[in-house]
């Protein structure tokens, strides 16, 4: 029984969502005392000096260590565009194969990378893009348009191809047409602006070689021939090396002759190599970091956690009574402590959210109006009048709901991800006092995934939706495009069961300008609309987690030259490879890699294929 | 020689009974493959069902009714092929667990070895010098350090001598600098990286082994058989390791056999601190992502194990005791 329950801790553990001192508590109340993380902080840096000579030696090749995996051990699988759920090696995507441009959530720009230019035409059917000349393969084929359309035409004609992206936007796009060698346009028959980020965001294989492998779905491309920075150099069950393209088509970049990723199966052993100073960049969650880490190499170790992921919130169904009334949902959300549930969960990496929902990447987009409503501040006696106004009134300590019963309900969460149950044990606290009974039930990831698509919960905290403009956000909290009736499994983001008309009719406004101004004008007006409806409770937008380690290499992204995010996991990591340097030689004229080229701009539709165009 | 084909007959229903089981109880679990799939496509859009459908047919998984699988599943077993496992797709199920298992095997098998050898060597000589002072100290001391939480000792192991004092590395089957050949650097790298993990496996295990052997020599001790050879005048060794080890190791065997066996299901503890490649790792992640080949290949392999190795230690009682061989 002992044995399970530990299991099930390192379990958590593992997957970084529970953090040291929580398991340092949970081990405790098991009798076991204290862990590595924990010694590791009450002892000094006294043998620090030691541990770095050996960590030196042990990238001979001057290699950046980095990872972003949690595995014991690798299988040799470097197909970017694999079935989703699959093996695949980071990397393959952004580091090997890349994108035609890369999106910057923290500065909100797309940087030209494959393509130079791009843009729609004037009604939005037909999206152009320019690609760059004189890049090759790094098997030193050219290459062109051709590869462009190769790889799409691979997704579509393989349905369990995942792509990175490139399958959503395909639901919009009629076909991909070859224009020149270095021109290509995407046909819609939907109208969908906003799918330009889909399309840029996919990264292209090589027609020479993908067109003469069998089973893309099943391909494992051993020998990755990309037209990134990075090519195989070694690999191995328990590591696995990329070394420097030395024909990269960024000239003189990157400037780290290459890249090594050991397997570390848990925290635990990535936590080590932390504090040994072993890892050069990563992105896992620290607690406490500035005593846990920072403090071990003030001049060295560094972390940088913008607030830009998306926002974390309590979710109530609206099929369920009486959350269907709004003033009830905002009632809700401001019994909450917003500023306790960031503190205590959170270690203060992060702030409250607004009445957007929206996190910090949108700051600069939000209105005004919207993001002051007021209902995610801490209000008890507001929260308490609308409650009473909503004829939910109190017998005793806990009010009655519309079923003639105590308000008294399961508040879901995912077993052992600590900062959410956390979270939920500090929520059920603040409903109490609004005579609201949350009984906080925690779920395995899949059950509880699954109650959240059927529909069969009342109130869960769950995840955000983000994407590089603001509709991912309201098409799945407030739209009829992601609504399925309770019972239907596939509902993967509008678990609430939302839906409004004026929303859905915003939403087809802004996917059909391609203008951004004019398209975060539309976004501000459903931001007005989330701030009335309140679909959710938002809580915190995610930090995103990144650290680095400058005794190697230097040039990370950081509080001070916030370039981009940190975290490893996304496209930016294209641009952050390729902007860092050996310590101590930073290149004449650095700075953060940006690749020319014009970026968006409206573009003519070539009379031919525009002619070619179905109507839609 | 009967007796061994009787042995054999009843492995031969065992490895059956195991296989079916195999098959019947990961499907038992909550959850099905499907909303797993559907769990890990978040945040990907709308996905279609045809989309669903196509993954599930390049992951595999079938619709078929049971009985039907089931047969599939058998015919697959004899011809050795566990499919592609789900979570690691599309590597073959075989490739996955190659990652691991070279490395669990040396890894187990040594500590195993060394703490069942120890362990029994301390027992044997504890039972026959009773009351002397190694008799006193190691069983106490050995049943005290088993106790020992082996998530506690191990992480401590780990944070003092790889980390703190710095002799041992942290981490990993060998230096990730090296590349797997006969040479002695790679070879001296693989023991140096196996010290720590198997000290801490040994630590925790050898009492167990120390008490076994020790209890069942004291009995054997005052045996008549024991009495009659001292008094026949042999040799204290003779006796001790002829007479008395000899009748005394048979349960012990029996618990080695196991042992062995269980060998391949790996160690999760010791991979997850260690950072150690093996099976066990692999074993608790088939289950979280309801990777059914992968789980039904694992525990296949650790099935058949278990069977061979207690076949081989049936065999080898047939040697070391003669009543089996008359019965």
């Amino acid at each position: 029984m002992r044995e399970s329950k530990i299991l099930s801790i390192v379990q958590d553990f593992e997957q970084g969502k529970i953090s040291r001192r929580e398991l340092g508590k949970r081990f405790a109340v098991l009798g076991a005392g204290a862990s590595v993380a924990s010694l590791a902080v009450a002892t000094g840096s006294a043998t620090l000096g030691a541990r770095l000579v050996a960590a030196q030696s042990a990238s001979e090749k001057g290699y950046l260590t980095c990872n972003n995996e949690q595995q014991a051990t690798y299988i040799q699988n470097f197909n970017p565009l694999g079935p989703a759920g699959g093996s695949i090696r980071w990397l393959s995507q952004f580091g090997i194969y890349e994108q035609l441009f890369v999106w910057n959530a923290l500065t909100n720009t797309a940087t030209p990378w494959l393509a130079t230019s791009w843009g729609f035409n004037a009604d939005s059917s037909v999206l152009t893009f320019k690609l760059r000349e004189g890049i090759t393969w790094n098997d030193g084929e050219a290459f062109n348009a051709d590869d462009v359309v190769y790889t799409w035409k691979l997704l579509q004609s393989n349905d369990s191809l995942a792509g990175n992206g490139g399958r959503t936007a395909l639901q919009n796009i009629d076909d991909i047409v070859k224009v020149d060698d270095y021109t290509v346009q995407f046909l819609f028959h939907t109208i969908n602006t906003t799918s330009v980020y889909e399309v840029g965001g996919q990264v292209i294989v090589p027609e020479h070689i993908w067109s003469t492998v069998d089973d893309p779905v099943t391909f494992t491309n051993e020998t990755p021939v990309g037209t990134g920075a990075w090519m195989l150099d070694r690999f191995e069950a328990q590591i696995y090396e990329l070394k420097a393209n030395e024909n990269y088509w960024q000239e003189g970049r990157p400037y780290i002759p290459g890249l090594r990723m050991p397997a570390f199966p848990s925290n635990d052993s990535i936590y080590l190599a932390w504090l040994n100073g072993e890892v050069d960049w990563g992105g896992n969650f620290i607690p406490d970091i500035d005593n846990v880490y920072v403090a071990k190499d003030p001049d060295h170790f560094g972390y940088f956690f913008p607030s830009t992921g998306a926002v974390v919130a309590l979710y109530m169904n609206h099929e369920v009574a009486p959350f269907d009334d709004p003033n009830v949902r905002k009632a809700v959300s401001m019994a909450l402590d917003r500023d306790q549930i960031v503190n205590i969960a959170m270690y203060d990496y992060t702030h409250p959210a607004d009445t957007t929902g929206l996190s910090d990447a949108f700051d600069s987009v939000k209105d005004e109006e919207a993001k002051n409503a007021g209902w995610t501040t801490r209000n008890v006696d507001e929260a308490n009048r609308l409650l009473d106004e909503a004829g939910l009134t109190k017998d005793g300590d806990w009010r009655v709901g519309p079923d003639g019963n105590k308000m008294s309900y399961e508040l879901n969460v995912v077993s052992g991800w600590s900062d959410w149950v956390q979270s939920c044990e500090l929520m059920a606290g603040h409903l109490k006092e609004v005579g609201i009974e949350a009984v906080v039930t925690p779920y395995d990831y899949t059950p509880w995934f699954e109650r959240l698509s059927l529909g069969n919960f009342t109130m869960t905290i769950g995840w955000g939706f983000q994407g590089p403009t603001q509709l991912n956000h309201f098409r799945s909290l407030m739209s009829e495009r992601s609504y399925y009736p309770i019972g239907d499994n596939r509902a993967g983001e509008n678990w609430i069961r939302s839906k409004d008309a004026d929303v859905d009719a915003l939403i087809d406004q802004a996917m059909a300008v391609s203008d951004t101004e004019e398209q975060n004008a539309i976004f501000a007006q459903m931001q007005k609309r989330f701030a009335e409806l309140a679909p959710c409770a938002p809580l915190f937008p995610g930090p995103m987690w990144g650290q680095f380690n400058t005794q190697r290499f230097e040039g990370f992204p950081n509080k001070d030259d916030q370039y981009s995010e940190l975290s490893p996991w996304q496209a930016i990591l294209a641009i952050i490879l390729n902007t860092v340097y050996p310590a101590g030689s930073q290149p004449d004229g650095w700075a953060p890699a940006a690749p020319e080229g014009e970026g968006n701009v409206p573009m003519e539709a070539d009379p031919y294929t525009s002619s070619a165009t179905p109507a839609a | 020689m009967s007796y061994i084909i009787r042995r054999a007959i009843f492995y031969l229903i065992a490895a059956w009974a195991s296989i079916t089981l195999n098959f019947f109880l990961p499907r038992m679990m909550p959850g099905d493959p499907g909303s797993v799939l559907l769990a890990k496509l978040r945040g990907q859009g709308d996905i279609r069902p045809e989309t669903i459908e196509a993954m599930m047919k390049a992951y595999g998984v079938s619709d078929d009714p049971l009985i039907v699988q089931y047969f599939g599943y058998m015919r697959n077993i004899l011809r050795g092929e566990f499919g592609v496992s789900t979570s690691w797709f599309p590597a073959a199920v075989s490739e996955v667990i190659r990652t691991g298992l070279i490395w669990t095997i040396i890894l187990m098998g040594t500590a195993l070895l060394i703490s069942f050898g120890i362990g029994s060597v301390l027992g044997v000589i504890g039972a026959w010098k009773r009351g002397s002072w190694m008799d006193n100290v190691t069983p106490p001391v050995f049943v005290f350090l088993g106790s020992l939480p082996y998530f506690w000792i191990a992480p401590l192991l780990l944070f003092a001598f790889a980390f703190h004092f710095n002799w041992f590395p942290a981490r990993h089957a060998y230096n990730t600098d090296l590349s797997p050949n006969f040479s002695w650097s790679f070879i001296s790298s693989v023991i140096g990286h196996m010290i720590l993990p198997v000290i801490s496996i040994v630590i925790v295990s050898i009492g167990g082994w120390l008490l076994g052997m020790r209890n069942t020599m004291i009995a054997i001790l005052s045996e008549d058989y024991v009495t009659m050879a001292e008094a026949k005048g042999l040799g204290s060794r003779r006796v001790m390791f002829g007479y008395g080890a000899r009748n005394a190791m048979l349960p012990t065997l029996t618990s080695f056999g196991m042992s062995l066996g269980f060998i391949l299901s790996g160690s999760l503890f010791t991979e997850m601190v260690f950072a150690y490649p093996g099976l066990g790792y692999l074993l608790i992640s088939s289950v979280r992502n309801l990777d059914y080949p992968l789980m039904q290949g694992l525990f296949m392999m650790i099935t058949f194990a278990v069977l061979i190795a207690n076949f081989i230690i049936d065999i080898l009682y047939v040697r070391l005791d003669p009543r089996i061989r008359e019965g």
